[in-house]
């Protein structure tokens, strides 16, 4: 009979959409598996809560750029911002007066945090009110910032790097007895961005906007408003991962985020958000972090040369966004033919 | 027997096994203009595709001259000396008149190299002969569309073109562009050309065509001299009925004033509106392209600025529109592109339907409430009977025509707007759902509120409104009562300012 | 009275003229820092220095302005120009192993050619991810950069290769006191000048920059032509890495590194649209080159310190592209 045909082949499909959203997560698990049996030194508990830990930092991050990607752009300028971010609070809690009180971790979180949301507003009214696009936009924001690091590290810092963070912030650095909490702080955020787009108001607003901003804002969408948050969202996150990641160091480093670009740009990518916008989110993002540290785990381990590092890489996010076109076109196509059987 | 120019024996296409043209067949000769009419859906564009090398048919033969034409690209069409005159011109707004004019067929000096001086010179010569006074080296972005379109022409002749198909090439035009593209018609027959004219302005094709060819649902009706056959005639066949019953009517009252517009000026082509609308009131808004009764109502609506003017809403005034605040005031605007404006393609169709209501399900947090959501979804769908399996799975790109407008026109009805502003909403639409549509703007207008519908259909103004108002080049040219309804009048006022 | 006499009656081009001309004033404004700081700024002998050292990357921006001109991009300018250079030298130091005589015609220009060639492999996989599946620009030419310099430097082992001691330098070799440099890349500006201006190549890759639609209902093969663009601007790309290997005489694992972020704001100051379908290489393209570079001059005469590089370009780029977006009238993202 037709209607059951017809329900037959839709309830095939939602099993084919299972399987496609989280085709990424299936082979994270494969490698996954693999590994703890092949590869020596893959199962110690010291590696995996080392990959723990390096995928928690890597997740804000990523989720953080997670946001612009859903519109279609990109930000360039989050490494900057955690190149900033460390320099800064690294400085303000070694190397100010504030040293050894108990307001230096404070003082120096709100700090970070005021950068981050300084850097993704001008990134945001320049893409929402400048009409640049923002690859560009993000990208001279990038080179601003990370020439201010640099010279701040050049006026205050004897060397590259400034040790001797208190113990009360270097607690975050995922070792030792609360190695957990960057995993508890990045899950914390995970579920909150995660319950952001998939159900509030603002959630939807930003999947519409990156899907037809000509609709969303006939439709009564602030278009330019939700441009804007997604940037101040990424820079934000990225002061935070800035935090983090200086902890993990233990050091103010004036170059920190210079090479994690592309470990947030696979992430985002690989998981699945398309970069072209209206679809994805942070349940993928996070898919594609725990692919991406798995991949530079194994290279670590097998001891493969650092300079292949980001080639693999390449690689693996050229074929996840082959992927992503090849589906979307096969999307498209199912939907014309569905709509002459609808007629 | 004529050796037409261009001729189509049995021509049959198809799409994922539908059949889309059932054997069509037609014959344009040399020199004569042969009209096309048809309502939308009718196989029109199918069929200039066919022609035009971009489909192939499923079966059935094309000829030139008699000798079989088999393009498999929009190229083989060029070389066979047929061009096209679409509605989105294929011109270059970042290149010269000259540069677009010779693109295809540039002119090269000794060494290979593009002569653009030979270029210029030679489109100085071709605008001379269209009667265009402009200079070869304007930038095309910097014209308006009626001597684009002069251009597009100009480039089909020179491409030595033979067969000139027009699809709705009046759409966009004023009155004296429009009369000055019947002259190049007019020249084009005397050159031998075959011209092929399509367009639902059944005044042009009766004025300009030797003969008219009526398409309904991929079949082609019957081909007639227009001396032969009337205008009633020619609606008949497109349509398939008589005119009596197409339109719903229903009883209700006319209240007080809920829109008042005086003066509104929105730069560059709406010189002054001056409009209201009473509650229950369906006002009609006609107007041949170019009027300005999409920019009027965009900057009603506010999504294009007001250079001035004045707006009193439910008796408050409405200084500066914006989208938000207009669906706030208990505005709704359907835009005439639904698929670019009106819809989320992608999406699904219950995320199409609760777009404008995303604020009334969600509670104080921002958080969304699923429940409410569905409830509402599925009330619109069961209202306007949307055909539709699973509201979550299919999206609003596998839905029919008739069917993403009901989305968006429902999308809308969830936040029970006060003033409803529809720009063309049959548009693309089948008969069927045509009439649910009238059905539906009858309905609201009954419960009280306002509508503008905007349309260049007058059939279906005369049948659904309880006013028109006719705009020409950016003001309100006249104002018909219902009782006053009559198309001769309406298309005077679309065509002249001043009735006297 | 015609559009076009109406149009220059209104000057409706005016407004974006006002604003191009700020940003030049800014230049000017910079220039005359610069001549105030360094007395030697404004000098015959540095400004022919100045035209030398812009020889190199001129090849750059000439390749970015035909894939900018489609309306792309190629972030992997500088790691093109670090690949290809860094095969070159690999191949001069085996050479120079095996005894082969480097300082010769032949030698020179097998050089160039095979920079040509592993420049043009790179644009070859970045036109086809772009043209033909239909990626991203900016996210395929990155991931190219990633790609191109890892294999780079896995093939270097990241180390120093040193050439000009192994008989390859440009530096030195003059003709009529005139850089070699600046012969070269004369030659490179006039070669595609004309074939973007006067081949039906040219003219069909700027008109599907503006109406990639109509290009292709006109039956231009749009997918040929955009491949053919990444191909240009890799194998310039592999040219001007050599040329800068050749001036500066050694190949490091951070060659070039950043150098796309020099070539595109410059071709953006010359006038090229990053939204495809604007522009010209001359004068337009080398204009904005010789600007940037410039300020990249002005700046170590200074003794501007490295930092100051990076922020004084950010800020060129924001400017420069600020006012190209101007006019546009698309999506933001």
């Amino acid at each position: 009979m037709a209607s059951t045909t017809k329900n037959g082949k839709l309830r095939a499909s939602k099993v084919q959409k299972l399987i496609a959203n989280n085709a990424i997560l299936f082979i994270w698990l494969l490698f996954f598996v693999v590994s703890l049996i092949t590869i020596k030194g893959f199962a110690s508990l010291y590696n995996i809560k080392s990959y723990l830990v390096n995928c928690a930092v890597l997740l804000i991050a990523a989720i953080g750029l997670t946001f612009p990607t859903l519109n279609g752009g990109i930000d360039f300028s989050m490494t900057s911002v955690i190149d900033l971010v460390s320099t800064i609070s690294a400085y303000i809690m070694v190397l100010t007066s504030l040293k050894g009180s108990v307001w230096a971790i404070p003082v120096a979180i709100v700090v970070s945090l005021a950068i981050g949301a300084a850097v993704g507003a001008i990134n945001g009214l320049a893409v929402s009110r400048l009409k640049m696009p923002s690859f560009v936009a993000t990208l001279s924001t990038m080179m601003i910032i990370s020439g201010i690091a640099v010279w701040f590290g050049n006026r205050h810092y004897e060397k590259v790097s400034l040790s001797g963070l208190p113990d009360g912030f270097t607690v975050l650095n995922g070792k030792g007895a609360l190695w957990f909490l960057p995993v508890v702080i990045a899950a914390g955020i995970f579920l909150y961005c995660h319950w952001l787009l998939t159900r509030t108001l603002f959630g939807r607003r930003i999947y519409s906007v990156g899907v037809n901003p000509r609709t969303s804002e006939i439709s009564g969408i602030p278009v330019k408003k939700v441009v804007f948050s997604l940037s101040l969202i990424s820079g934000v996150m990225a002061s935070m991962a800035g935090i983090l990641y200086t902890a993990k160091n233990g050091a103010g480093i004036v170059t920190l985020g210079d090479d994690m670009f592309i470990n947030f740009v696979g992430s985002v990518v690989i998981g699945g958000t398309s970069p072209m916008g209206g679809s994805g989110g942070v349940k993928q993002t996070l898919y594609g972090v725990l692919f991406v540290m798995l991949i530079s785990n194994i290279l670590n381990l097998l001891g493969v040369n650092y300079t292949m590092y980001d080639v693999v890489k390449g690689v693996f996010i050229l074929l996840a966004a082959g992927l992503e076109l090849v589906t979307r076109r096969m999307n498209e196509k199912a939907a014309v033919l569905a709509s002459k059987e609808a007629g | 027997m004529t050796n037409y120019a261009l001729s189509l024996k049995d021509i049959r296409k198809g799409f994922f096994g539908v059949e889309v043209l059932h054997g069509i067949n037609l014959a344009f000769e040399n020199g004569k203009v042969h009209g096309l009419v048809g309502e939308n859906g009718a196989g029109k564009s199918t069929m200039m595709n066919v022609i035009g090398g971009v489909f192939k048919p499923e079966s059935g033969t094309m000829e030139i001259h008699g000798k079989p034409y088999e393009p498999s690209n929009p190229k083989d069409a060029t070389k066979a000396r047929i061009a096209f005159i679409h509605q989105e011109l294929n011109l270059f707004s970042n290149l010269s008149i000259a540069e677009n004019l010779y693109i295809d067929n540039l002119p090269k000096m000794k060494i290979g190299a593009i002569d653009y001086k030979a270029m210029k010179t030679n489109a100085a010569v071709q605008l001379k002969k269209f009667g265009i006074d402009e200079d070869p080296a304007t930038i095309v972005g910097n014209l308006p569309m009626g001597v684009r379109q002069t251009i597009e022409i100009a480039k089909a002749l020179i491409a030595d073109a033979e067969v000139i198909l027009f699809d709705e090439p009046t759409t966009s035009l004023s009155q004296k562009e429009k009369e000055r593209l019947f002259d190049n018609i007019r020249m084009l027959k005397e050159n031998n050309v075959a011209v092929v004219f399509i367009s639902h302005i059944l005044d042009d094709v009766c004025a300009l065509c030797d003969d008219i060819s009526v398409l309904r649902d991929g079949n082609l009706i019957d081909t007639r001299k227009t001396s032969e056959i009337t205008k009633d005639e020619l609606i008949s066949m497109m349509v398939g009925r008589k005119l009596e019953r197409v339109f719903p009517t229903v009883e209700k009252d006319i209240g007080d004033t809920l829109l008042e517009v005086t003066d509104l000026v929105a730069q560059p082509v709406v010189k002054g509106v001056n409009l209201t609308v009473r509650r229950g009131e369906i006002v009609g808004v006609f107007g041949l392209m170019g009027a300005g009764r999409t920019e009027f109502v965009r900057a009603l609506y506010g999504v294009d600025p007001i250079t001035s003017g004045r707006i009193v809403l439910d008796g408050k005034p409405y200084p500066k529109p914006s989208p938000m605040e207009s669906i706030e005031r208990g505005m709704a605007y359907i835009t005439e592109d639904r698929r670019g404006e009106g819809l989320l393609m992608p999406k699904s169709v219950s995320d199409n339907i609760i777009m404008v209501n995303l604020n009334g399900i969600c509670n104080k947090a921002g958080a969304m409430d699923f429940k409410k959501e569905d409830a509402q979804t599925d009330q619109i769908i069961s209202e306007l009977k949307v055909k539709v399996n699973d509201k979550h799975m299919q999206t609003a790109a596998n839905l029919s025509g008739g069917n993403q407008q009901k989305l968006v026109i429902g999308k809308w009805l969830l936040r029970e707007p006060r003033l409803l502003i529809m720009d063309e909403p049959t548009r693309g639409v089948d008969v069927g759902a045509k009439y649910e549509i009238y059905v539906l703007i009858q309905t609201l207008a009954k419960s009280g509120s306002g509508v503008i519908f905007v349309s260049s259909e007058m059939e279906e103004l005369i049948g659904v409104c309880d006013r028109i108002v006719v705009v020409r080049e950016g003001r309100v040219a006249g104002e018909l009562q219902k009782n006053e309804f009559d198309q001769k009048k309406i298309m005077y006022y679309a065509l002249e300012v001043n009735q006297k | 009275m015609s559009e076009s006499k109406k149009l220059k009656k209104k000057g409706g081009l005016e407004n974006s003229l006002v604003f191009k001309y700020g940003v030049y004033f800014i230049f000017l404004l910079m220039f005359i820092a610069f001549s105030f700081s360094n007395k030697n700024f404004l000098t015959l002998s540095n400004i022919g220095v100045l035209i030398q050292q812009s020889a190199p990357l001129m090849l750059g921006v000439i390749g970015m302005t035909f894939v900018m001109m489609d309306g792309g991009i190629d972030i992997s300018a500088g790691s093109n120009m670090y690949i290809s250079a860094a095969v070159c030298a690999l191949l001069i130091t085996k050479w120079r192993a095996q005894g082969v005589e480097i300082e010769s015609f032949g030698i020179y220009l097998a050089i160039f050619a095979i920079a040509a060639l592993v420049g043009a492999v790179i644009g070859v996989i970045n036109g086809v991810m772009i043209a033909k599946y239909k990626m991203v620009p900016f996210i395929m030419t990155l991931i190219m950069t990633k790609i191109a310099r890892g294999i780079g430097m896995y093939i270097t082992n990241a180390k120093l290769i040193i050439i000009n001691n192994q008989g390859f330098t440009l530096s030195d070799k003059r003709l009529f006191g005139i850089s070699i440099l600046i012969y070269i890349a004369v030659v490179f500006i006039l070669i595609f000048h004309f074939i973007l201006r006067y081949s039906r190549y040219g003219i069909q890759l700027k008109a599907q920059g503006n109406n990639h639609e109509a290009a292709q209902k006109m039956g231009f093969n749009t997918l040929r032509n955009t491949f053919v663009a990444y191909i240009i601007c890799g194998a310039l790309c592999g040219l001007a890495g050599v040329m800068a290997a050749g001036a500066t005489g050694s190949v490091a694992s951070a060659f070039a590194e950043g150098n796309e972020f020099i070539i595109i704001p410059a071709a953006v100051l010359g006038g090229i649209s990053l939204f495809g379908g604007k522009g010209n290489i001359l004068p337009g393209a080398i204009i904005g080159m010789l600007l940037m570079n410039t300020v990249t001059n002005g700046l170590t005469m200074m003794g501007a310190t490295p930092y100051v590089y990076t922020i004084v370009r950010g800020a060129i780029i924001f400017l420069a592209v600020m006012v190209d977006s101007m006019n546009y009238k698309g999506e933001l993202r």
